[in-house]
């Protein structure tokens, strides 16, 4: 299948791209694999050493699981697929550790006290507040962290939102009818814009008798990421995720 | 308790803007100004701030 892919925009954690050339189901796949295929990194097991919190262990533990942390598909292996097998090695898994006290006054403890082993990895973000300390309070922990599927666990969810829907495109002598749309639109001369630049307003966008249709094969995408990847790294993830699926079940055919 | 990591619908990590939400509301500066600004657009994202109830220092003194 060929398709077409233009940039919108792009800053980091948030893309907006056009597909064109392609089929629902095809955008759908894309979309579902950004969701639940591609791995990224989190903290999965936890060993706590002293916790003097009002936080009970297994909340922390949770919390610690939450924070989106950087993936590096490069130097890592998800455990299933590793060559130890799952028993956990190098390559597959990576220590983290968090040591705080609350000595004489009130503490927070943020997602950025946490030293993680490989310097590669490291939090998304250093300010998500952990654990709230009071003085003498305090805790030592030990945590590993593995690469694991957002069909999994949500805290591997990496795309916090992806989304599609058809591209609406301009027509001459269309009558006028919409007086606000939302999102992109194809102008008459075929650039996209960003409805939002005009406060959605049709009449400020386009000319007063000007219509507008769905194309039927060109799909606008936003996808937002948490932060262990750059949004447009999890779009092609997931496409090179799709494209390895396919592969499997051709394989699977074939034999 | 403390602040959800991230929003219970989609998934965004929005507890690292909670302090800011926090410190900006009680300088008297709107809510839904300061939610736009944190870039919390969804409403999903919008209610964990907005609705959170902070409780360890209620908590605190009965451990």
């Amino acid at each position: 299948m060929e398709f077409e892919v233009e940039n919108i925009e792009g800053d980091g954690r948030r893309a907006a791209f056009v597909v064109r050339g392609a089929t629902p189901a095809f955008v759908n796949g894309v979309r579902r694999a950004m969701l639940a295929d591609v791995p990224t990194m989190a903290i999965d097991t936890v060993d706590v050493y002293e916790n003097t919190s009002v936080i009970f262990d297994e909340v922390l533990s949770l919390r610690l699981g939450l924070v989106p942390l950087t993936t590096d598909l490069e130097g890592y292996e998800l455990p299933e697929e590793c060559s130890c097998e799952g028993e956990g090695c190098t390559g597959c898994e990576v220590s983290v550790l968090l040591d705080v006290e609350a000595e004489d006054e009130d503490t927070t403890v943020y997602s950025g006290d946490l030293e993680v082993e490989d310097p590669e990895i490291e939090p998304a973000q250093d300010g998500i507040p952990i654990i709230d300390l009071k003085p003498d309070q305090a805790v030592v922990l030990e945590a590993t962290a593995r690469l694991g599927r957002g069909r999994d666990h949500a805290k591997n969810q990496g795309a916090t939102a992806a989304a599609y829907k058809h591209l609406y495109r301009a027509v001459e002598d269309g009558g006028g009818g919409e007086d606000v749309l939302r999102g992109y639109v194809e102008t008459l001369d075929g650039d996209v814009v960003d409805m939002s630049e005009y406060d959605g307003r049709v009449s400020e966008a386009f000319d007063d008798d000007v219509g507008f249709e769905t194309v039927d094969d060109a799909f606008v995408f936003e996808v937002e990421s948490d932060g262990s990847y750059e949004a447009e790294q999890m779009v092609s993830e997931a496409a090179l995720s799709l494209s390895e699926r396919a592969e499997e079940l051709a394989d699977t055919i074939a034999t | 308790m403390m602040v959800p990591v991230r929003c219970f619908t989609c998934g965004k990590p929005v507890a690292a803007e909670y302090e800011e939400y926090v410190e900006r509301v009680d300088e008297g500066e709107d809510e839904e100004e300061v939610l736009d600004d944190l870039d919390v657009d969804r409403y999903c994202c919008r209610r964990m701030l907005v609705s959170h109830q902070e409780l360890v220092d209620t908590v605190a003194p009965y451990q």
